[in-house]
């Protein structure tokens, strides 16, 4: 069974082998970022950025449509709602609670234009990094919070595990589908309340398998001499590099440049 | 062969649960010795898996001690090292593979115990060549095989340098091509490194060739030897549970229909060898 | 039931980049009451041909006939649960299926899904129950208290409780002790003999596929390579070593006896008794020459 995890385009580019750190950082500050432009030209800059860092990640763009595609009716939805329900501006067109107004259609555009750049900045980050890279990243990032007792490094091993287990589930979920078909089960037709039903059969051996397994991994886990993150060293490694100080440096100059351009 | 005690048992009891009478161990006492292939062989339930989780202490006994190289089990601090002395490679080939990758996996343990990275890197290397894996260093475990994920538990387990290597029924998941390729890395390691491997296993041929045996029923060691004089001595057997292995059976057929046959041979090759003799002297 | 294939041929994920061919133009036929094994390394095809028998995979190509049931490429066939209550299917690992409270219950699933009264199924739970060698009193029991040789009979119990005609077994002794495999084994020899079950089975152990069937088919890389009787399937050995599968211990054995003594042992024979009896046979005859 051929499976992709995650949306990772495998392809060589400067953005693939920054450091996933600064593409965790970069996002995480340009979604916040986006919210300090308000007018044409500071939305102008953003967009511009947002393309360079498409260029740049020499993924292709059905790539990115696809990970567009489950947020697109929400943003269509979004323009609409601020269309015709913003009053400011000159009135365009009214139908009773419906007008649309000048006014209305730039706010509308303008939030758009803000979910589709959060949205792609996100998407870009899944797309030149490795899910597990960017569990690394995350662990790395969020070490300091070990300080207050977070359990960093359990909720990152609990993800790197997920990660390495969603094909083995899944492979056994089609398992578990074709034995109780042959047994009479009907997943994809019937009434809606046979097909709810029908899940139970799928649900529970999977269920069961899944504690077995965790069972079984931990005693393994414990064979190996696992006993948390004392003592632990690691094999990956990431390497800061100047693609990725210089893209803080860019992320973090856009504050000051965005409120002057500001109105 | 080097007679020197690698792990000692000393009256060990152990059960599932404090209340109950089911013993799951009851009163053990074995010595495991260095570079040795042990095979413990017993039908479900006798025991057998419990005793091997004891050896590296997942499993500690109610009463009763186990010492590996001196160090005892139940002392906490002795546990992390007994345990890099003493691998385990489980029976499901998935649930105990960790790692989003093979080369993550083999890691694993060494980053348990601390190892740098450097050398870290070294010994991947050498731990996959050694279960002739290193082609797949970047594979993910579901394009694996059976065989070839327990192989990879296997240089896992090398890479911390063991003394001992335990199989609970590792090959019993697998088709017969895994079963043979994961022998043979095993049997590869115990011959040219010296690793005591201990077999827990229901197939009867594997067995065979292991250099001494134990069959457990209820919690008990019931017979202790060398395979072929446990084999060639099948009363009983079959109350413990078990089958014979296929030259055992051939040879008693021989018997039944008129050849002479000595009680002498055992594997396939002795018994081949012994009938060219006869039919050579023919 | 009869069961003709005809040209049949299975594409996984066809016009795609992970295209891959399962099996390709396979022709032959499975008459009814008889007992066959498909041997082949992993890989081969076996698990894919093995669906298309109760319709969970869909014919890329050519056709499989099932009965009176036609499945071929391209058409959306109607009423498969009619094929999948006459032909059962125990997969590999079965007791994974199991989840309902109770054995019982497990057991009933199958038939009430076929549209089978809860009376009847409770009576055909029984007799199923039988037919695996467990007694009655599991069936009050939840499964998961079961041992694992227990599960594995309850849920070969489950597809037996159904009354298939056809019996399909993927890799049924499976991770099963020597005890177990023989128990399983002689379940599924009673059901081809005595209840006339036509049994088709995959698996990896010459000696089951050499003991027990009517007629073996190998398969080789997609392709069906011979389809006949055991004697005649593992005669060239040199064969079956090319195509990276082994011999029954039988046959092995009396290899290694011919290259020792460079006689000729070598015969199709499979059962320890029958093998002993020709090695003495063959042996005395020397001794009464010289």
């Amino acid at each position: 069974m051929n499976i992709i995890i995650g949306q990772y385009v495998p392809v060589q580019s400067v953005i693939h082998r920054m450091d996933p750190r600064s593409k965790l950082i970069a996002v995480f500050a340009f979604v916040i970022i986006v919210f300090i432009a308000n007018n044409w030209i500071s939305y102008a800059v953003l967009v511009a950025i947002t393309c360079v860092a498409i260029l740049l990640s020499k993924v292709p763009l059905r790539f990115i449509y696809k990970g567009l595609r489950p947020i697109l009716f929400i943003i269509v939805l979004t323009f609409l709602l601020n269309a015709f329900f913003t009053r400011s501006g000159h009135e365009l067109f009214g139908y009773g609670w419906f007008q649309l107004t000048t006014g209305g259609l730039r706010q509308a555009a303008l939030i758009s234009i803000r979910l589709l750049m959060i949205v792609i900045s996100t998407t870009l980050l899944t797309l030149t990094s490795t899910p597990i890279d960017i569990t690394d990243g995350l662990e790395m990032l969020l070490g300091p919070l070990k300080k207050i007792r977070f359990p960093v490094h359990e909720f990152a091993l609990m993800m790197s595990i997920s990660l390495r287990f969603i094909p083995t589930l899944m492979e056994e979920t089609e398992k578990i589908m074709k034995a109780q078909t042959a047994r009479g089960v009907e997943f994809s037709s019937g009434p809606l309340v046979q097909r709810v039903k029908a899940i139970l059969p799928l649900l529970i051996p999977l269920f069961i398998s899944a504690f077995r397994r965790a069972e079984d991994l931990a005693m393994a886990m414990e064979a190996r001499g696992y006993r948390g993150d004392e003592g632990r060293t690691k094999l990956r490694v990431f390497h800061w590099g100047l693609s990725d100080s210089s893209l803080l440096v860019i992320i973090f100059l856009l504050i000051p440049v965005l409120w002057v351009l500001r109105s | 062969m080097d007679k020197e005690s690698i792990i000692t048992v000393d009256n060990v009891w152990f059960r599932y649960d404090n209340d109950a009478e089911d013993w799951a161990l009851r009163d053990i006492q074995l010595e495991i010795y260095s570079g040795e292939w042990l095979a413990i062989i017993g039908h479900n339930g006798s025991g057998k898996s419990t005793l091997a989780k004891c050896f590296n202490g997942l499993l500690l006994p109610e009463k009763g001690e186990i010492h590996v190289q001196n160090q005892s089990i139940q002392t906490p601090d002795s546990l992390w090292e007994i345990r890099r002395l003493v691998g385990m490679v489980f029976q499901n080939p998935d649930n105990q593979f960790v790692g989003t990758t093979v080369r993550d996996d083999v890691a694993f343990g060494m980053e348990n115990h601390g190892i740098e990275r450097e050398e870290m890197l070294r010994r991947l290397d050498s731990a996959l060549k050694a279960v002739d894996m290193q082609e797949f260093m970047q594979s993910e475990p579901h394009r694996l095989s059976g065989g070839q994920k327990q192989r990879v538990a296997i240089a896992g387990i090398i890479a911390l340098e063991p003394l001992i290597i335990i199989l609970d029924e590792a090959t019993s998941m697998l088709d017969p091509q895994g079963k043979k390729d994961v022998l043979n890395v095993v049997r590869r390691l115990n011959k040219e490194k010296g690793i005591t491997v201990i077999s827990i296993t229901h197939d009867l041929e594997e067995a065979s060739s292991a250099d001494r045996m134990i069959i457990m029923d209820k919690g008990q060691v019931m017979r202790e030897g060398q395979p072929s004089h446990i084999f060639m001595k099948p009363e009983g057997l079959s109350e413990l549970g078990l089958d014979l292995p296929f030259t055992v059976k051939l040879r008693q057929a021989l018997k039944n229909h008129g050849v002479q046959l000595s009680d002498q041979a055992f594997t396939q090759k002795e018994l081949v060898n012994e009938l060219w003799t006869l039919s050579s002297k023919i | 039931m009869d069961i003709i294939i005809k040209n049949l041929t299975h594409v996984y994920q066809p016009n795609s980049p992970f295209e891959r061919v399962a099996f390709q133009d396979i022709t032959m036929s499975i008459t009814s009451g008889s007992f066959l094994t498909i041997i082949g390394h992993t890989g081969s095809g076996k698990s894919s041909l093995l669906q298309h028998l109760n319709g969970l995979l869909k014919p890329t190509r050519g056709e499989v006939i099932v009965g009176d049931k036609v499945l071929v490429a391209g058409s959306k066939t109607k009423d498969l649960k009619a094929l999948r209550q006459k032909v059962g299917m125990v997969f590999q690992y079965p007791e994974h299926q199991l989840f309902e409270e109770t054995v019982e219950k497990d057991i009933m699933f199958g038939p009430i899904n076929f549209g089978v009264s809860t009376e009847e199924a409770r009576r055909r739970a029984r007799k199923a129950l039988k037919l695996v060698h467990l007694a009655e009193s599991v069936l009050d029991k939840s499964p998961f208290d079961l041992s694992g040789g227990q599960m594995r009979r309850v849920a070969i119990a489950g597809v037996l409780a159904t009354e298939p005609e056809v019996l399909i077994l993927d890799e049924p002794t499976a991770g099963l002790d020597p005890r177990g495999h023989r128990e399983i084994m002689e379940l599924f020899v009673r059901l081809n003999k005595q209840e006339g079950l036509t049994v088709i089975m995959v698996t990896h152990n010459m000696d089951d596929a050499a003991l027990y069937s009517d007629e073996i088919m190998v398969m080789d890389h997609g392709r069906m390579v011979v389809k006949d009787r055991p004697e005649k399937v593992f005669q060239d050995v040199g064969y079956m070593a090319r195509l990276g599968l082994g011999l029954p211990q039988t046959m092995q054995f009396l290899h290694s006896l011919s290259e020792k003594t460079e006689e000729d042992f070598i015969a199709s024979l499979f059962s320890i008794d029958e093998t002993a009896a020709h090695v003495a046979e063959h042996l005395l005859k020397e001794r009464d020459r010289s």
